[in-house]
């Protein structure tokens, strides 16, 4: 009888153990190096009030912030709650910290991933619409998030990534856009950030 | 005292089973008010901006294959995609997403609230090319794309409630008010006003099933990682004694490679270093200004789904030479096992969340297997990764190795590699075990030693599994014991199986023969 008292106990401490044990992983250091880009160079980064650097930023910042702001004169006041996350891998360290929140209301930017811990924040200048705002950011986000796919099409001169990125430009898919759009992606060095900024001055408003 | 004993633990069973029934069972309403379309609503401004904005010729379904590093993500995902009537090209499509918020929050928190309900949940729109990329590239899962047929007054029905749920916060449980229960109540409800809200188990699958006089056949978008596998050889080929990365893909398939390099930084990377960034900017633009390499990024293609459903019972004979015959019964609930024909679940996954055999002889009933969770990963190294194998179960097993049979209660684990012939058809895993449990003669011990599996997957219907295990008893006075167990299922039918087995240890042989059967 009391064996199998024990058995069981011994049994239900383990299966608890288990999940503890994975709980207990989770912290992994206190700082978080991470890349702000912005679309204006210059725009001060701050981090709970405190100034860390300015755009384009490459710096470690504390996992443990909660308010991230990016300002600049002329345009509007960005901030980003930071956050921690939970990532794919469950059993392995799955918190990572300090990630930016995802935030595309667009009241005064938005801000977005497109590489392991580098983010593109789009500040918005005092008086500029919404809708082309938002046209802007739509294909800046596209070429620099897919520019990897963008290239592999160019070689192919089509291919589902080159045909949306055509879209979102407004202008026709034919041999001299794919053309101009290579152009964009050779001058750019394969650089995201410089690609995307190449990209939008192709928009037709 | 051991008819006690297996009754004790048949109560805890049922306690455990009670435990998640009133879990499963104390939803409140977790569904979606049922607001109806009408003329006030009709001539408010926004919603008709919104409706003109997202009118649509055809949704879709959106099946994104197990994630197995997650258990909770392991049945699945659902969302949907709509297919705007003024023309845009597919990636910018939008999708509709059920997902929980779960920033800021711990592994045990969000286990437990996920369980209880009291996480936040969200419909969110998102463009098609980022949750292409979330499942295709960073989770390496495939998708599959159902078209639903709608008519008019239905597709405005959808939009008008997605419209009033957009910006709402609503509970999210991982049973009951989860991806799978929320899409399906919201089509439901868009064909059928007075249709009852599900509250009870949805998984992502199940609602395929519960749409299917309105679904038409799948599309299959091929995830990334296995992409680039049908690739594999056009790289191997290439890259023996070279140390720098790009020199040694040099003339090969650069477009592959790119590729290759996105998918290898997607995976849990929390940042690139300077040269990676260089080198990816140095292929970036190589390849664009290459002339055609043959590659392409981006697969999709008719394709059957098949799924097996989550419960599975089984009935047949153990004969022992020492001990005679004896009655077997099984249940199981999980998700996928070698021996099921599947074509959506990681062929070399395996998880099981409750697994109950009982073995009757005579008047007794004893429990051969109750393991609460178990999983097994047996991913064979590849150019693309060199991921560990690893098991890790815990619940209560029966132990054949030994003199005398017991069970042995606590958690079994066992790390490793796999490696494979003939295009994963078979694969050889090499694991270390290691096994901190009760046994219930001999008391607590240590269980260590080296496991060999050999997985041949002879046909689709036909698969064989090898096992060999060394097992050292305790590290001080140490025993030695040797196992072999010979497995060869056959899927006789679409839901039955046949699993004959041997196995033997030095003090007996032993022969399965059992039957097994999905419930729906």
């Amino acid at each position: 009888m009391k064996k199998t008292s024990v058995f069981l106990a011994l049994f239900v401490l383990l299966s608890l153990s288990l999940f503890l044990t994975s709980c207990a992983t989770i912290a992994t250091g206190t700082k978080q190096l991470v890349t702000i880009n912005c679309n204006v160079d210059g725009a001060t980064v701050s981090l709970d009030g405190v100034n860390v650097g300015k755009t384009p930023f490459t710096g470690e910042i504390k996992k443990n912030g909660k308010v991230l702001t990016i300002e600049k004169e002329g345009y509007k006041t960005y901030t980003i709650a930071l956050s921690s996350s939970l990532e794919g891998l469950f059993w392995g360290n799955i918190i990572t910290g300090g990630t930016l929140g995802s935030i595309t209301d667009f009241t005064s930017g938005a801000a977005y991933k497109y590489a392991p811990a580098s983010y593109q924040v789009e500040l918005m200048a005092k008086g500029t619409s919404l809708n082309n705002f938002k046209q802007i950011y739509e294909l800046k986000k596209y070429a620099m998030i897919n520019m990897s796919n963008i290239s592999i099409d160019l070689s192919k001169n089509n291919g589902s990534y080159l045909e949306a990125l055509i879209y979102l430009t407004k202008m026709d898919m034919n041999k001299k856009t794919i053309e101009i759009i290579r152009k964009k992606l050779v001058e750019s060095d394969g650089d995201q950030v410089h690609f995307g900024n190449l990209i939008v001055k192709l928009l037709v408003i | 005292m051991r008819l006690n004993f297996t009754r004790r633990i048949i109560k805890f069973v049922f306690v455990i089973l009670l435990f998640f029934n009133s879990i499963l069972l104390a939803s409140a309403n977790n569904g979606i008010e049922n607001n109806k379309l009408d003329d006030t609503t009709t001539t408010n401004q926004e919603w008709k901006l919104f409706y003109n904005d997202h009118i649509f010729n055809k949704l879709y379904l959106v099946f994104a294959g197990p994630f197995p590093a997650s258990p909770t993500s392991s049945f699945g995902h659902i969302f949907v995609l709509l297919e705007p009537k003024k023309e845009r090209p597919f990636l910018l499509w939008d999708a509709i997403d059920f997902s929980a918020n779960i920033t800021n929050i711990g592994t045990f928190e969000y286990l437990a609230k996920g369980l209880l309900g009291s996480l936040e949940g969200q419909y969110k729109e998102i463009s098609f090319y980022e949750k292409l990329r979330e499942y295709t590239l960073k989770e390496s899962r495939s998708l599959w794309l159902f078209p639903i047929q709608l008519d008019k007054e239905e597709s405005k029905n959808f939009l008008f409630r997605f419209f009033n749920l957009s910006n709402k916060i609503c509970p999210y449980r991982f049973t009951n008010s989860n991806c799978a229960s929320q899409i399906y109540n919201l089509i439901k409800l868009s064909i059928d006003e007075s249709f009852k809200q599900e509250n009870q188990l949805v998984f992502p699958h199940t609602i395929i099933n519960g749409l299917k006089n309105r679904i038409s056949d799948p599309i299959f978008i091929e995830s990334i990682d296995n992409l680039l596998k049908e690739n594999a050889k056009k790289i191997t080929l290439n890259t023996c004694g070279s140390e720098n990365k790009l020199l040694e893909y040099n003339n090969v398939n650069d477009a592959i490679l790119l590729n290759k390099l996105e998918w290898e930084y997607s995976q849990d990377r929390d940042h690139l270093t300077a040269e990676e960034k260089i080198n990816l900017q140095k292929l970036r633009k190589k390849v664009s200004l290459s002339n055609g390499n043959g590659y392409n990024n981006f697969k999709s293609y008719p394709k059957e789904f098949n799924i097996h459903p989550t419960t599975l019972a089984g009935s047949g004979l153990q004969i022992s030479k020492r001990e005679g015959i004896e009655y077997l019964l099984m249940y199981r609930f999980g998700i996928h096992e070698y021996f099921e024909n599947c074509n959506v679940y990681p062929a070399n996954d395996y998880l099981s969340l409750l697994k109950l055999e009982l073995g009757i002889k005579k008047k007794e009933i004893k429990i051969n297997q109750l393991m609460l969770f178990s999983q097994t990963s047996l991913q064979p190294t590849s150019y693309l990764s060199n991921y560990l194998s690893w098991k890790l179960g815990f619940g209560i097993q029966k132990k054949y190795e030994f003199r005398d049979r017991q069970l042995a209660s606590g958690v079994f684990t066992g790390l490793g590699y796999t490696v494979s012939l003939f295009e994963d058809e078979i694969t050889f895993s090499f694991l270390i075990n290691a096994e901190p449990i009760y046994l219930q003669k001999s008391g607590f011990s240590f269980l260590s030693g080296p496991e060999i599996i050999t997985l041949w997957n002879i046909s689709d219907r036909i698969k064989w599994m090898n096992c060999f295990k060394g097992t050292m008893k305790n590290i001080y006075n140490p025993e030695i014991y040797y196992y072999l167990e010979n497995n060869l299922g056959f899927e006789i039918y679409k839901k039955m199986m046949l699993l004959l087995s041997y196995k033997h240890s030095e003090y007996d042989n032993l022969y399965d023969i059992k039957l097994n059967f999905y419930i729906n």
